[in-house]
């Protein structure tokens, strides 16, 4: 079977957008054991298929790889997910040669990945009929900076309140700064409604695992609701706690990421990020 | 590969103590599936972490056997023009027993250089024991991207010669996105209080290049809440990058001939649902 088929056979999936984006959890990067450096995985998603390609070594000790270009979601779509695929060996013409058209592949066996997070899976494979069970978890070599000026803050849900009039959904819009330094960072989101400047501050301690960072820390938030009764000095509403940040993504455009968060009174779960302002 | 993984250890050792921070991101996000269209069965999967590009080549050795090289360090030189780096061949304990990574060995073989022309297309060098490979590459598509939900966020640009005779604008506030195959509709509605208020409808064709997408063939027309003018134009959105936390590209417009906008537009997912309002019973 040539890879040419099996690539086709999923183009002609293009006119099928999946419908379920809002689960979309980014796996796509380089995975690897960082207890036994040598061998890898490299994981693209797009959408509900999974290309996944194995870098491994045969038993003559020479490099080689198996490719499973149609690994399916077997789950419901969260950062916990089981996903299986036909796993393929492939010859082909020599890299030196001119290329032509003589790929041959062929399935041995299955490839399998249980996601227990965002960053972290068990890799189950089969190549006529041995079976690999391996820990394996994002390659990490850089950490990017979400340093910058955007528009942003956070869009949540409000639940788990004592004083249940609270509970409901929140956003909180405006200028934002975002500084990073040495594993930390801050983030300040200020924004004028009825002349009165409210203003919300992150900061807390960054982790990168691949492409996505994790971070934790505390919040204060001061919200303006008015003036007072004699229309002189502003009111204000003060709320702080903590908040995770998960699988965050640093690009050209912006971040942006997966928020939970608690203050004195309810929690809070939705997204953080900001646009990037010229 | 042991040494080239060292290297990835060490730069992993100094991300963590913070020291490998890198500038905010201004790159496009090259990670993605590369392959020739024309050459289906051999590809480069390539990972980017701020300026960093670790590339896996997997092709064929003379024997027609698989055969992969790693480049785990790719850099630009200044911060421009191609990434280049060492290309490595290594050995190592078959997979199918005790991996102890003792036993891997790694071997200069040549170089690996990536010069893109473009974020979808690039031309991908390397040199395996004095042989030099030149290949064109692009991103490997196999889903169309659905950008279908509810955002805030909004569009931010620089201007020139525009009407307004300010350097830039903010629109600020809610963006859904509506796509039916490749035709993408975006309304957003500005927030009152921080920007003028007012209303856009964007709408064009989606192209995609691997995990990246684009919208070409836009146009748009925007209205305000307390000016009687409309304006409208052309646009695209280029370099999106979407995931189950939002959206975001570069976009560029014309409006009118002359004023151009230069800017991002993006978004975080809407944290909550909206219910639809209860309908009430007819009167009796």
């Amino acid at each position: 079977m040539k890879i040419k088929i099996l690539f086709g056979g999923l183009l002609s999936a293009l006119a099928l957008p999946w419908q379920a984006a809002a689960a979309n959890t980014e796996y796509s990067d380089l995975w690897w054991n960082p207890n036994e450096s040598g061998w890898g995985v490299g994981l693209q998603r797009q959408d509900d298929v999974i290309f996944l390609t194995l870098f491994v070594y045969g038993a003559n000790g020479n490099s080689t790889w198996f490719v499973s270009p149609n690994v399916q979601l077997l789950t419901t779509d969260s950062p916990s997910s089981t996903w299986e695929g036909p796993l393929y060996r492939a010859t082909g013409p020599g890299f030196a040669a001119q290329f032509d058209q003589t790929v041959q592949a062929t399935e041995t066996g299955s490839a399998r990945l249980q996601f227990t997070s965002g960053e972290s899976a068990t890799f189950t494979y089969t190549v006529d009929g041995v079976q690999v069970v391996k820990q394996i978890s994002r390659m990490t070599w850089r950490q990017p900076s979400a340093a910058g000026s955007y528009h942003g803050g956070f869009s949540t849900k409000i639940e788990q309140c004592g004083d249940v009039r609270r509970i409901g959904a929140y956003d909180f819009l405006g200028s934002m700064t975002a500084t990073q330094t040495d594993g930390a960072i801050r983030i300040a989101v200020s924004t004028v409604v009825d002349g009165g400047v409210s203003s919300c501050t992150f900061t807390g301690n960054t982790r990168q695992a691949g492409r996505l960072g994790f971070w934790a820390g505390a919040f204060n938030c001061s919200i303006y609701i008015g003036l007072d009764e004699r229309g002189e000095n502003p009111v204000r509403i003060l709320r702080h706690g903590t908040f995770t940040a998960d699988r965050v993504a640093v690009t050209q455009s912006g971040f942006r990421g997966v928020l939970t968060a608690a203050d004195q009174d309810c929690s809070f779960s939705g997204y953080v990020g900001g646009t990037r302002t010229p | 590969m042991k040494r080239a993984l060292a290297r990835v250890l060490l730069a992993t050792a100094l991300a963590t103590s913070g020291a490998a921070q890198a500038n905010s991101s201004t790159l496009p996000d090259y990670s993605d599936l590369w392959w020739n269209a024309s050459e289906s069965g051999w590809g480069a999967h390539v990972t980017l972490q701020d300026d960093v590009i670790f590339l896996v080549l997997f092709v064929y050795d003379a024997q027609r056997q698989p055969r992969f090289f790693v480049a785990s360090e790719m850099r630009r030189a200044q911060g421009a023009g191609p990434f280049t780096g060492e290309l490595y061949s290594t050995t190592g304990p078959a997979f199918a027993g005790a991996f102890n990574p003792a036993g891997v060995a790694v071997r200069t073989v040549g170089g690996a250089s990536l010069s893109f022309a473009t974020p979808g297309a690039a031309t991908l060098t390397y040199s395996v024991d004095g042989v030099t490979v030149n290949k064109s590459i692009t991103r490997q598509s196999w889903r169309i991207p659905d950008l279908n939900g509810e955002y805030k966020g909004g569009l931010f640009a620089s201007t020139v010669n525009c009407p307004s005779g300010l350097p830039s604008l903010g629109y600020p506030g809610s963006v859904k996105i509506s796509q039916s195959g490749d035709l993408v509709t975006i309304d957003s509605t500005f927030s009152p209080g921080f920007a003028e208020a007012g209303t856009c409808r964007m709408v064009g064709r989606l192209s995609q290049l691997g995990t990246v997408v684009s919208i070409t063939e836009g146009t748009y027309g925007c209205e305000f809440f307390n000016e009687p003018n409309s304006v409208s134009g052309t646009f695209t959105l280029t370099a999106i990058e979407a995931n189950e936390s939002g959206f975001g590209g570069r976009y560029t417009a014309n409006q009118g001939g002359q004023c151009t906008h230069t800017g991002y537009l993006g978004g975080m997912r809407r944290g909550y649902d909206i219910l639809p309002p209860v309908e009430e019973p007819p009167a009796e």
